[in-house]
């Protein structure tokens, strides 16, 4: 029986990638970002992320603390559903930023000659766990809130590091002559 | 009577589109595919003169032309893959050994399934070798797409519909090959109409995709210039510094 499953699962799967792909890439060409030139890349991959100390209160308990001490429930609740709403927008707003960089490094790197099986590999399990930790991250602040979050949000954020190492090996392995550029501007930042 | 109507449909569908092609001078463009069409409506109706005329040949004389149709399927795939492609030097190469490492493996256990399991009898084994060779198919092709999909490849309407077509057809033959030799007999019922309904469907979709000559949209130099590719790599690395020194410093306070 459980070969019969294996089977009709990789059909299902072919099926299912074959109609997603079809039918997805039809509804996104038209939408699809004129990469003609990196600029216009750069243009429309700027990161505009939320300032910092407001981020950095977000996971943070003292607030929380001070607030479940001295305040009654009814404020205790409110405080805690604006937390979450928060930290989830927050979260959202980061994968969002780290997909919308990956699609641009492949789309950039996809007429490469130089492209590495391995480190494409590499990449793509980086990413994928980067996804998975997020998605759990999700979840785990809806069911309890963003303060209980706090230890796996660290493990996103090495995952996170882990991927931007990876990403920025390949796009300086395809073009050795950014290397000397992107180190300059590295030691100087 | 539904699986005779599929039947005649099915090949003035395959007339349709060698017709097609012919008006509008793009048969050349995808030479294996109408190979293989070609072969399919030979095949047809040399089973449906085998099928009247002498019977008893029947059966030997259908396995023996699948298994050359799954062998040629195997030369479509590969059209696929050189087609979609060919203006990406790197990404083939990295589909060079993924596909092989699949092809080999897939193969060699599907072989192995085929003539070691000593549950099946000589009258299964086609069925299982078949659908066994299908479901290499099917790998093969859940990695082409996932390639496509991945680098956001273009590919015009022509080879889109190909690999739809092809997709819903490798997947309906597992899945009634799989229930045919777990079910035996009793599936046979089912099989006269499903197989016939998942290539129809197939054969429509093809139609529509291979109208007219809809070749891969030639993809712009995206970083033709050295100094483009600079800054775009550049660029790209710096953004996701700025991300990842964001993470840190947010959950390091």
């Amino acid at each position: 029986m459980s070969g019969v499953i294996f089977f009709i699962a990789i059909a299902l799967l072919l099926l299912a990638l074959v109609l997603l792909w079809a039918f997805r890439s039809a509804e996104a060409a038209p939408a699809r970002r004129d990469l003609s030139t990196a600029q216009d890349a750069l243009t429309a991959f700027h990161l505009e992320l939320p300032p910092r100390a407001l981020v950095e209160k977000i996971f943070s308990s003292e607030d929380w603390d001070f607030v479940s001490s001295r305040a009654p429930l009814e404020v205790q609740r409110p405080f805690l559903e604006e937390r979450t709403r928060i930290a989830r927008t927050w979260l959202r707003q980061t994968r969002n930023k780290v997909g919308e960089l990956m699609r641009l490094y492949r789309k950039a790197v996809r007429q490469s000659r130089s492209l590495q099986l391995a480190m494409e590999v590499r990449l793509a399990v980086h990413y994928l766990s980067f996804l998975v930790i997020y998605a759990a991250l999700s979840g785990l602040i809806w069911l309890r809130g963003p303060f209980a979050a706090k230890r796996m949000v660290q493990y996103g954020a090495n995952l996170a590091e882990h991927l931007y190492c990876s990403a920025a090996h390949v796009l300086l392995e395809i073009d050795p002559t950014a290397l000397s550029k992107f180190k300059a501007e590295r030691t100087h930042s | 009577m539904l699986t005779q109507g599929l039947w005649w449909a099915g090949n003035l569908l395959i007339l349709l589109l060698f017709v097609r092609a012919l008006s509008g001078k793009f048969l050349s463009r995808y030479p294996v595919f109408y190979f293989y069409l070609g072969y399919v409506l030979l095949e047809s109706v040399s089973s449906f003169y085998i099928y009247t005329f002498h019977p008893s040949f029947y059966e030997s004389f259908y396995w023996y032309t699948q298994f050359l149709g799954v062998a040629l399927e195997y030369c479509v795939i590969w059209e696929i893959y050189s087609q979609s492609l060919i203006d990406f030097p790197g990404v083939t190469r990295m589909a060079r050994a993924l596909l092989t490492v699949i092809f080999i493996a897939a193969m060699l256990k599907a072989l192995m399934d085929t003539t070691t399991n000593p549950v099946w009898s000589p009258a299964e084994i086609p069925a299982v070798l078949e659908r066994n060779l299908r479901t290499v198919q099917a790998l093969l092709l859940v990695g082409i797409v996932g390639l496509l999909a991945y680098y956001a490849i273009p590919v015009g309407r022509n080879l889109k519909g190909m690999v739809l077509g092809y997709g819903v057809a490798i997947s309906a033959s597992v899945i009634s090959l799989t229930l045919r030799s777990h079910f035996g007999k009793e599936f046979q019922l089912w099989w006269q109409y499903f197989h016939p309904m998942a290539y129809f469907l197939t054969y429509i979709v093809w139609c529509i995709s291979l109208w007219s000559y809809q070749p891969n949209p030639r993809p712009r130099n995206e970083i033709a210039l050295e100094h483009d590719y600079e800054v775009l790599a550049a660029g790209t690395a710096r953004a996701i510094a700025q991300a990842r020194s964001y993470l840190a410093k947010a959950f390091q306070s």
